[in-house]
C-alpha cells in the first residue's frame, strides 16, 4: 500500500478545499488516506479474485480410465495403504485410477450422512465399521455382494464366523452388504510380571471363570495408595466387548436370537450380570469403570493383572513397561461365547462401476501383493485365512499369542449384538446403566430393567420405520 | 504495598493459567514408558524429542500450516468487512425493520450448528465449492456459514454506539460523505474493538476442525487441526505424549501471531478514551 | 431520517443470512416434521418427533444437565473474567506479559485443551489430584464421578474462556473516562465505592453483552463432552448440543435431530429474551 506523495495531497487540499485542516483538528490529511484506502481496497479485491480463482484445484481426470474413490478412516496408516495396497493395485489394474480420502473416525459417519443427505456419495468403496454398519445397511447405503462373493471367493478361505454382522439385520439369512476384511475377538489380556509376582500360573484356553476368579483374588492386593494398588481384573462397562463375552459365556443373553427384542430380564441374564457386578462390589477384584480414562488405562499402568478386552489392545500395549500376553477368554457355563468386532468394505449404491469396485475390494481383502499385512486394519486379524496364517501376521509386532485367538474360531462361538439403532441403545441404555450398576449406584435388577426398556424402545422404533 | 499484592495475585493467576500448558510441554517430552509413571515426574529424563520428529513425519506440517494461514487470514478479513459494515448500519442509521433485523441476527447465534450443517453442505455442493478453500473463505465475507458474523455485528455495534454523534455531525458539516466518515474516522477510532474481533475471528477459524473435514476431501487442502486429528485417530490411543507434541506444534504459530499482534492491540487500548 | 443506503451496508450480512442461515433453518424446520432416512425422500409425520421428545425422560434429563451447566458456568465465568480484567487493568510494568499469558488458554483449540484437562483430571495419575494431595485433600474422581463430571467441565471451560471475556471487559473499562474516577477520588470516596457507583454501572452495557454471549455459548457446549466424557458417567454430562449430534450423526435420525435443534433454539431464545427484558433494570443507559 503506497501512499501518494505529499505534494499530491496538498494539491487536492488546495483545489477542493474540502478538508480544512485548521478548522477541525480531527482531520489529519485523511484525504490521502481515503485515496490510498480506495486504491488498496481495489487492489485487494483484485488479488482476492485471483486467489479465489486459483483456489479450485480440480482433479484432472485422465480420459479412458475408470475412476474409483476409496474412503477410509485409517488416518494414521494412509501411507501404508497407499504404498502397500493402492499402488500395487493400480499397477496390476492399469485401467483403474484410485483416489483415496481419509477421514477422522470421530467424524466419519457425519461426513457419510452429510454427503448422502445432499444426494452425493462419499465414494465408491467405503470402509465400514461394525459399530454403524447395520444402520447403513438398513438404509441400503451399500449394494449386496452375494453374487460377487459366490462367484469369486470361497467360504473355506475365510473365517466365516465373522460374516453374519455384515449381513442385513445381523442374521445368517440376510444379504451380504459389505465384504468383511478384518476382525477382532475379545481376549483375556494379562500382565505376566504381576502373575509372576503373585505366583499364579498364566491363563490359557482351558481356563474357566472359576480359575479366573481365583487368579483375580490372588492378584489383588490390599493397598489403598493408588500408586501401589493392584487389581486382579479390569472390567469394561459395555463400552467395548468384555461384558458381552462374560454375560453370554455364563449363560445370559442380552438380545433374543433373532435380535428383535431384549432378554435382559431373563433369570440367566440377571444372574450373569450379578456375578459381573459382584467382581467389583462383592469380591473387590475389579475397580469401577472410569469413562474419562482410555480403556485399559490401569492395565497399561501395570495396576491390573488381567482384562477382558478386544485384542486390539495389543497395539496399545506395544510400549508397555511390563511383559504381557493374551489368550482366549475363559469358558463359562455356556462354553466360550466371544463377542467379535470387525471392519468391512462396501460398494455404495451410487457407484457407477461395481465390477471395478469389487476388484478393488477383492484386492484389499486378499492382498495379492502380500505387503504390510500386519499394519493394515489397525493391526486386526485379516479374515482371509492365508493372510491370517502368514508369518508376517502371526509373528508381527507386537508379539503375542495370536494363534490362541485364531483357535477360538474352532471351539468358540463368535457373536455380536449390533442391530440398527445399536449405538443408541448402547450409548443411552446399556453403558450408563452398566456404569451405575458397577459403581454400586443402582441394583442389578433396576439397572437391567432400565436397559431392557431402552433396548426394546429403540428396536421397536427402528423396526417401525422401514 | 498494594502493588506487591497485585503482583502476587497476578503471579498466582498466571501459574493457574499456564500450568496445563507446562504440563502439556512436559508430557510431550515423555516416552510411552515414562508416561505412565506415578507420581508424575516434573522433568522427563531423558527428554524424548523424537516425539516431535514423529509429529512432523505424521502429517505435512508445512502444507497444513500454509492452508491454515490462508483460510484464517482471508476469512478474518471477510468477517471484519461484513460485520463492520452491518454494525455501522445498526449503530448509526435508521431504517425500516431495524430492531427486528437485529433480533433476527442475534437469534442466529442460538442455532446449534448441527441443525444447519446438512442444508449448508447442500448449498456448498450446489455452489460447487466442495473440496475447495472457497467453501471455507468466501462465506466469511457474508457473515460466515455458521452465523459467526452475528457476534461481530453485536460487538461492533456496541462500540460504534459509544462513539459520540458529534463526530459524525462534524464530518458531515465538512462535506464528507457517510462512507468516508465510516472509513476514515469511525474505523480507525474503533481499532481496539476491531483488533479484538479480528483476534477472536482468526482464532475461531484457525482452530475449527469440523468445517474443513466436512467440506474438504483432499488432504493437501487440509488445515492444521486436521493434523491433530491424524494423531488422535486411533480411537483408544494412549499416546498422550505424541498428542501433546502435536498440540504444541499446532498452537505455536498462533501464539507467536498473537504475541506479535498484541503489541498493536495494546497500543490501541492505550489510545482509547474518547470521552476524555 | 430513514436511510435506504443502510441496506447497502447490510447487504453482505443479509446475503449470508439468507443463504447460509435462513434457508437452512427453514429447511431444517421442515425436516423436523418428517422422518428422514438417507437415500430416501423424507416422510411427513407431523409433530411426531416433537411429541416423542417431550415425552422422553432422557430428553428432560438432558435439558436439565444443560441448564445446570449454564448455571454453573456463566456466573463463574463472568466473575472470574471481570476480576481478571480489574487485576490487569492498571498499566504497571510487565502487565503486557501477564495479559499475554492470560490469553493463552483462549487461543488453544478447545479440543487440545479438553485433551490436556482430561489427562489432568485423571483420577489415578492426573496432575490435579496429585497437587490436591499436597494440600491434604483427597480429590474427587472428577470425570469418573457423576456428581463432579459436569462441574469439572465447567471449571475447565472457565479456565479456557476467562481471557476472552477479560479482553472484552478490558475494552469496556478502558472506555470509562478517567475524570469520573479522579473527581470521585478528590471527593474522598473509597476504591470499593468507586467501583460500585462508577465502574459497575458504566460497565454494565459491556457486562450485558458478555452475559448474553456467554450464556448462548454455554448452552452450546459440545467439544468438551465430545472429547472428555461422551456423555458419561451414566448420562450426567449428556448436554443438548451433544445429544443433537448423536441423534443426527450416530443414530442417523435427522428428523429427530432437527426437532431437537428447534426445541434447543426456543430454549436459548427464551433465556436471551428474558435477559433483554430485565436489561433496563440494571444496565446503565447513556
Amino acid at each position: 500500500m503506497r501512499f501518494e506523495s505529499i505534494c499530491h495531497c496538498e494539491k487536492i487540499e488546495a483545489t477542493e478545499g474540502r478538508f480544512n485542516r485548521r478548522s477541525n483538528p480531527l482531520f489529519q490529511p485523511r484525504d490521502c488516506v481515503v485515496r490510498n484506502y480506495s486504491a488498496s481496497l481495489r487492489n485487494f479485491f483484485l488479488a482476492m479474485t485471483v486467489v479465489m480463482v486459483g483456489c479450485g484445484d480440480h482433479h484432472s481426470l485422465s480420459p479412458g480410465k475408470i475412476h474409483l474413490k476409496l474412503v477410509h478412516f485409517y488416518l494414521d496408516q494412509k501411507d501404508t495403504w497407499q504404498h502397500d495396497v493402492i499402488d500395487p493395485f493400480q499397477k496390476a489394474h492399469p485401467g483403474i485410477d484410485v483416489e483415496v480420502e481419509a477421514i477422522p473416525f470421530g467424524l466419519y459417519t457425519t461426513k457419510i450422512e452429510s454427503a448422502a443427505a445432499s444426494g452425493t456419495s462419499l465414494g465408491d468403496v467405503v470402509l465400514i465399521d461394525d459399530w454403524f454398519g447395520q444402520d447403513l445397511f438398513k438404509r441400503n447405503y451399500t449394494i449386496p455382494l452375494d453374487t460377487f462373493y459366490q462367484r469369486d471367493l470361497h467360504d473355506s478361505d475365510f473365517f466365516t464366523q465373522f460374516f453374519t454382522v455384515w449381513r442385513k439385520g445381523n442374521v445368517p439369512s440376510g444379504p451380504l452388504m459389505a465384504m468383511p476384511a478384518s476382525g477382532g475377538v475379545t481376549a483375556l489380556v494379562y500382565n505376566k510380571d504381576l502373575f509372576d509376582k503373585a505366583g499364579v500360573k498364566y491363563p490359557d484356553s482351558s481356563w474357566t471363570y472359576v480359575d479366573f476368579l481365583e487368579a483375580a483374588k490372588k492378584l489383588t492386593n490390599n493397598a489403598t495408595d493408588p500408586a501401589k494398588k493392584i487389581w486382579g481384573i479390569l472390567l469394561d462397562d459395555g463400552g467395548f466387548t468384555g461384558v458381552d463375552t462374560y454375560i453370554y459365556s455364563n449363560g445370559g443373553k442380552i438380545l433374543s436370537d433373532d435380535k428383535m427384542r431384549s432378554t435382559m430380564m431373563e433369570p440367566t441374564t440377571l444372574a450373569a450380570v450379578q456375578s459381573y457386578v459382584d467382581l467389583v462390589q462383592k469380591e473387590h477384584v475389579a475397580p469401577p469403570p472410569d469413562p474419562s480414562q482410555v480403556l485399559g488405562q490401569q492395565f497399561l499402568f501395570g495396576h491390573a493383572g488381567m482384562m477382558l478386552h478386544i485384542d486390539y489392545a495389543k497395539t496399545e500395549l506395544a510400549h508397555a513397561t511390563f511383559r504381557w500376553d493374551l489368550t482366549a477368554p475363559p469358558r463359562g457355563s455356556a462354553g466360550l461365547l466371544d463377542r467379535q468386532n470387525g471392519q468391512a468394505f462396501g460398494i455404495t449404491r451410487t457407484c457407477s462401476d461395481p465390477d471395478s469396485a469389487w476388484e478393488l475390494i477383492k484386492w484389499i481383502v486378499t492382498l495379492p501383493s502380500k505387503q504390510g499385512i500386519n499394519d493394515l486394519f489397525f493391526s486386526a486379524m485379516p479374515l482371509y485365512k492365508p493372510l491370517a496364517y502368514s508369518a508376517e501376521f502371526l509373528d508381527g509386532e507386537p508379539k503375542c499369542d495370536r494363534r490362541a485367538l485364531i483357535a477360538i474360531n474352532n471351539y468358540g462361538h463368535l457373536f455380536t449384538l449390533i442391530t440398527p439403532g445399536w449405538q443408541e441403545w448402547r450409548d443411552h441404555g446399556f453403558v450408563p446403566n452398566m456404569q451405575d450398576m458397577l459403581a454400586g449406584r443402582t441394583s442389578v435388577h433396576a439397572g437391567c430393567a432400565a436397559i431392557d426398556k431402552m433396548i426394546d424402545e429403540v428396536l421397536a422404533r427402528n423396526r417401525s420405520n422401514p | 504495598m498494594k502493588k506487591t499484592v497485585r503482583y502476587l495475585a497476578l503471579a498466582i493467576v498466571a501459574s493457574i493459567m499456564i500450568a496445563p500448558f507446562l504440563w502439556m510441554v512436559i508430557t510431550s517430552l515423555e516416552s510411552p514408558e515414562t508416561l505412565v509413571r506415578f507420581p508424575p515426574q516434573l522433568i522427563p529424563s531423558p527428554p524424548h524429542f523424537s516425539n516431535y520428529s514423529t509429529v512432523f513425519r505424521a502429517f505435512p506440517v508445512g502444507a497444513f500450516f500454509f492452508n491454515s494461514v490462508k483460510i484464517s487470514v482471508l476469512g478474518t478479513i471477510g468477517e471484519l468487512l461484513a460485520a463492520s459494515l452491518a454494525a455501522f448500519a445498526f449503530a448509526r442509521m435508521q431504517f425500516r425493520g431495524k430492531r427486528i433485523l437485529f433480533a433476527v441476527l442475534l437469534s442466529t447465534m442460538m442455532i446449534p450448528f448441527q441443525v444447519t450443517m446438512i442444508p449448508v453442505y447442500i448449498v456448498m455442493r450446489y455452489l460447487g465449492w466442495l473440496d475447495n478453500h472457497a467453501a471455507l473463505i468466501i462465506p466469511h465475507f457474508f457473515g460466515g456459514a455458521f452465523a459467526s458474523g452475528a457476534f461481530g455485528v453485536f460487538l461492533l455495534r456496541q462500540f460504534f454506539e459509544s462513539i459520540p454523534k458529534e463526530l459524525e455531525d462534524a464530518s458531515r458539516i465538512d462535506g464528507a460523505g457517510r462512507f468516508r466518515f465510516f472509513l476514515t474516522i469511525l474505523l480507525p477510532l474503533s481499532k481496539p474493538a476491531l483488533a479484538v474481533l479480528a483476534l477472536f475471528v482468526f482464532m475461531g477459524i484457525w482452530n475449527d476442525l469440523l468445517t474443513p473435514v466436512l467440506f474438504l476431501s483432499s488432504e493437501d487442502k487440509m488445515p492444521l487441526p486436521f493434523g491433530l486429528a491424524v494423531l488422535q485417530t486411533v480411537q483408544h490411543n494412549f499416546r498422550y505424549d505424541l498428542l501433546m507434541a502435536g498440540t504444541l506444534v499446532s498452537i505455536v504459530p498462533i501464539v507467536l501471531a498473537y504475541i506479535f499482534a498484541q503489541r498493536h492491540v495494546t497500543n490501541s487500548f492505550l489510545h482509547v478514551g474518547l470521552k476524555g | 431520517m430513514k436511510s435506504r443506503a443502510a441496506y447497502l451496508y447490510l447487504l453482505p450480512i443479509l446475503t449470508g443470512l439468507i443463504v447460509f442461515t435462513a434457508g437452512p433453518v427453514l429447511a431444517s424446520l421442515g425436516l423436523s416434521f418428517t422422518h428422514y432416512e438417507i437415500g430416501e425422500a423424507p416422510k411427513f409425520i407431523a409433530a411426531a418427533n416433537y411429541s416423542e421428545l417431550l415425552h422422553s425422560d432422557l430428553f428432560w434429563r438432558v435439558a436439565q444437565n444443560t441448564c445446570y451447566y449454564v448455571v454453573l458456568y456463566v456466573p463463574s465465568s463472568i466473575l472470574v473474567s471481570l476480576g481478571l480484567a480489574l487485576l490487569i487493568e492498571p498499566r504497571i510494568r510487565g502487565i503486557a506479559f501477564f495479559r499475554t499469558l492470560y490469553f493463552l488458554p483462549v487461543i488453544t483449540s478447545i479440543v487440545a485443551a479438553a485433551i490436556i484437562w482430561s489427562w489432568m483430571y485423571n483420577s489415578d495419575v492426573g496432575l490435579l489430584n496429585y497437587l490436591l494431595s499436597f494440600a491434604g485433600i483427597s480429590g474427587p474422581k472428577w470425570l469418573q464421578d457423576p456428581h463432579w463430571a459436569l462441574p469439572a467441565i465447567a471449571i475447565m471451560s472457565v479456565w479456557k474462556n476467562a481471557g476472552y471475556n477479560m479482553m472484552i471487559f478490558l475494552a469496556g473499562l478502558a472506555s470509562i473516562p478517567k475524570d469520573y474516577h479522579e473527581a470521585a477520588r478528590l471527593d474522598g470516596s473509597s476504591a470499593w465505592s468507586r467501583f460500585r457507583h462508577i465502574t459497575l454501572p458504566l460497565l454494565s452495557p459491556v457486562t450485558f453483552f458478555v452475559l448474553v454471549v456467554t450464556t448462548i455459548g454455554a448452552f452450546q457446549v459440545f467439544e468438551q463432552t465430545f472429547v472428555m466424557t461422551n456423555g458419561g458417567p451414566g448420562i450426567s454430562t449428556l448436554t443438548l448440543s451433544y445429544y443433537i449430534w448423536q441423534t443426527a450423526f450416530k443414530f442417523f435420525n435427522l428428523g429427530g435431530a432437527s426437532a431437537l435443534g428447534y426445541i434447543f433454539f426456543v430454549l436459548v431464545m427464551s433465556v436471551t429474551a428474558l435477559q433483554f427484558l430485565i436489561r433496563r433494570r440494571w444496565v446503565f443507559q447513556q
